[in-house]
């Protein structure tokens, strides 16, 4: 049987932003837990024959970054499969269940293994994935539905073969593992950057108690290592605190859109009442806090998603926040690499070799390219059923304001803008004058972001993959060209004179 | 418990969901699978979300006619002693194995004296007790099954 309204073109799109945003996480988690912990091995290996090794450390990183998500994936499906063993899953005997729930899997177009579990007060009905093979387990205490309320009981299986059939369950599983890998490794960065500043810390204490011991301490290092425990401290628990509110979020959102596929399968509505203004204004402040963190949207949003004819609507805001931060980053990072402040890096590039510099900014670039489709694809889903009649301006303001908030972000957590507020009298003219470049590059992406997402929505509309992904590449090309006029307006290196030059200046 | 007092459970089970709540006769078998499954507390898994309660009398017609067979049975295996003497009239308890294997309507009526039919009422009854169950719904499908015990028109 074809589906009409959305499911057969959504589906495909939901797969490929649960990809996407698999891809992002997994690389967002990776570089960061890579660099600190790169950060942190590199003193181990002093003087020992693996500092011959170029870039030994960050490759060091990456194996125990490796080895660590090998671990924590292989754990928690051995745990998975223990607790579904534990569950002891029954084959489902009746035939009602059973034909109800094979036609759904053919409209869906997917192959499921129907189980039953727990005991008459199981009221759950789980969709997992157990050795590769998709399985959905209904408690016996929603067994009953099939044979009382029929068109229930289908949406409620719609519904979890609808996480099933977009990859919800595989997605979530990888982006969990990379968010513990994240924070075992932040963990143990910020522990080590923290211990060395308390180190230095106490070190400068007794010196100043007793001036007769000699200490290593140098002021400047001090402030060095504090800002680093400090910039380390924020950015991690900026990250930590988005990859939070994204996972919530994007989880509410997939419930939503699990709820719109299913009422576009079963043709029929979400099985609970909304309630009315006045049973909504009764509602007390706890409850009104607490609703955006929890799992599943409660059964107002819910029944009043698929009670417009629209499941569609939901735009996940929080998406363009993480992501305008995510894309920030990785232009940051670029620069980072290249050299600390816009001087340097413009005399490095235009002296030394383009095509190397080139190479870091393509590793960051693949990044940014991954989450600029991702933030495209989510913006395009939301837009698909939408209202053509809502204001665009008003929407392209909110989406301005929500990327601006991603970058400014990003800005306060950045280590290039905290180490170039090291020793100085007026800190405003020396950003200015060190990263004038990076604030370019970071306008250029923020005011991007909103005018693509703009132009996805009207591409939805006429599903031309080739203008879709052009849209997809805008912000990009925004950053390139404006990357591009910063390289022609920069200028010359002066000669290199002094030896203090030729140590300073990467280009002598 | 053998073949035929199973085929027995099963039949009246079948008889009893007839008489109360026909719709669910499908589900029998999935019923009788889960009555001694244990419970779940942690599953990996996508959820609904809404687990409202549902009103259904087909577990507990499952449940109760479980119940039963299993606490007749055991009155079987006591013959001779103080339990049983106490409930089932005497030189009857070998129409209460042919009932257990064939239950006919009201075909225990012959064979428990009133002490009996309140004891075992009452037994079934009592594994209701902390299940969360609504009490109009235990008193549906025991006086259903009462009358299936006991009252053959």
């Amino acid at each position: 049987m074809k589906l009409e309204v959305g499911a057969d073109r959504l589906l495909p799109s939901l797969r490929r932003e649960n990809d996407l945003r698999s891809w992002s996480i997994s690389s967002l988690c990776f570089v960061i837990s890579v660099l600190y912990l790169g950060t942190m091995i590199n003193p181990l290996f002093h003087e020992t024959w693996i500092e011959n090794i170029t870039n030994y450390h960050l490759i060091i990183a990456s194996a125990v970054y490796l080895v660590l998500y090998l671990t924590v994936a292989g754990v928690r499906k051995r745990l998975a499969y223990a607790r579904f063993k534990a569950a002891a899953p029954r084959r489902l005997h009746s035939s009602l269940v059973t034909n109800l729930a094979r036609e759904i899997a053919r409209e869906l177009g997917l192959k499921v293994i129907f189980l039953s579990f727990g005991s008459f007060d199981e009221r759950r009905v789980i969709a997992q994935v157990v050795k590769s093979k998709a399985i959905v387990q209904i408690g016996t205490g929603v067994l009953p539905l099939a044979a009382l309320k029929p068109v229930e009981f289908r949406f409620r299986l719609a519904h979890e073969m609808a996480h099933l059939a977009a990859n919800d369950y595989r997605s979530d599983r990888i982006v969990s593992n990379h968010y513990l890998c994240f924070a075992v490794c932040a963990g143990a960065s910020l522990a080590a950057a923290l211990g060395n500043y308390g180190y230095f810390a106490i070190d400068a204490v007794l010196a100043r108690m007793n001036p007769n011991i000699i200490t290593t301490s140098n002021p400047r290092y001090f402030v060095h290592l504090a800002l680093s425990a400090f910039a380390a401290t924020l950015l991690f628990g900026v990250v930590s605190m988005l990859l939070f509110a994204e996972r919530r979020a994007t989880r509410r959102a997939r419930e939503l859109l699990a709820d719109g596929l299913a009422a576009d399968v079963t043709r029929s509505g979400v099985p609970i009442a909304a309630r009315n203004a006045e049973e909504l204004k009764k509602g007390n402040l706890a409850e009104a806090i607490l609703k955006p963190f929890l799992a599943h949207p409660d059964g107002d949003d819910r029944s009043r998603a698929t009670e417009t004819g629209n499941p569609f609507v939901y735009f996940n805001e929080l998406v363009v926040v993480t992501h305008s931060f995510l894309m920030s980053l990785y232009i940051d990072l670029s620069l980072q690499v290249i050299a600390d402040n816009a001087h340097r890096r413009a005399m490095y590039i235009m002296e030394k070799s383009v095509t190397s510099t080139l190479v870091a900014c393509l590793v960051g670039g693949v990044f940014y390219f991954m989450s600029a489709r991702l933030v495209m694809t989510a913006g395009s889903l939301s837009y698909g059923a939408s209202d053509p009649q809502s204001r665009l301006s008003e929407t392209m303001f909110r989406q301005l304001a929500y990327s601006i908030c991603g970058t400014a972000l990003m800005l306060a957590s950045s280590q290039s803008i905290w180490f170039t507020l090291v020793d100085v009298r007026w800190p405003v003219d020396r950003l200015l004058k060190d990263q004038w470049d990076l604030f370019c590059l970071l306008l250029a992406n923020a005011l991007a972001i909103p005018v693509a997402l703009f132009f996805s929505r009207r591409a939805w509309t006429k599903h031309n993959w080739a203008i879709r992904g052009a849209i997809v590449a805008l912000p990009g090309a925004a950053v390139l060209l404006v990357g591009t006029g910063i390289f022609l307006v920069s200028d010359h290196p002066p000669p290199c004179h002094s030896p203090q030059e030729v140590v300073a200046r990467k280009d002598c | 418990m053998d073949n035929a007092r199973t085929a027995g459970r099963n039949e009246f089970i079948d008889s009893l969901m007839r008489d109360v709540s026909p719709e669910e006769l499908p589900l029998i078998s999935d019923y009788q699978s889960a009555i001694d499954a244990p419970s779940v507390k942690n599953i990996d898994g996508l959820e609904f979300g809404i687990e409202d309660a549902v009103v259904a009398l087909g577990p507990l017609i499952v449940f109760a006619g479980t119940k039963v067979f299993t606490d007749l049975s055991q009155w079987t295996l006591q013959t001779g002693e103080k339990i049983a003497e106490k409930y089932i009239k005497k030189g009857t308890e070998h129409l209460l194995s042919r009932w257990l294997s064939s239950p006919k309507k009201g075909g225990l009526r012959e064979v428990l004296n009133e002490d009996g039919k309140r004891e075992l009422m009452s037994m079934v009854r009592a594994s209701f007790r902390n299940k969360k169950i609504p009490k109009e719904n235990v008193d549906k499908v025991l006086a259903a099954l009462e009358r299936r015990l006991f009252d053959d028109r």
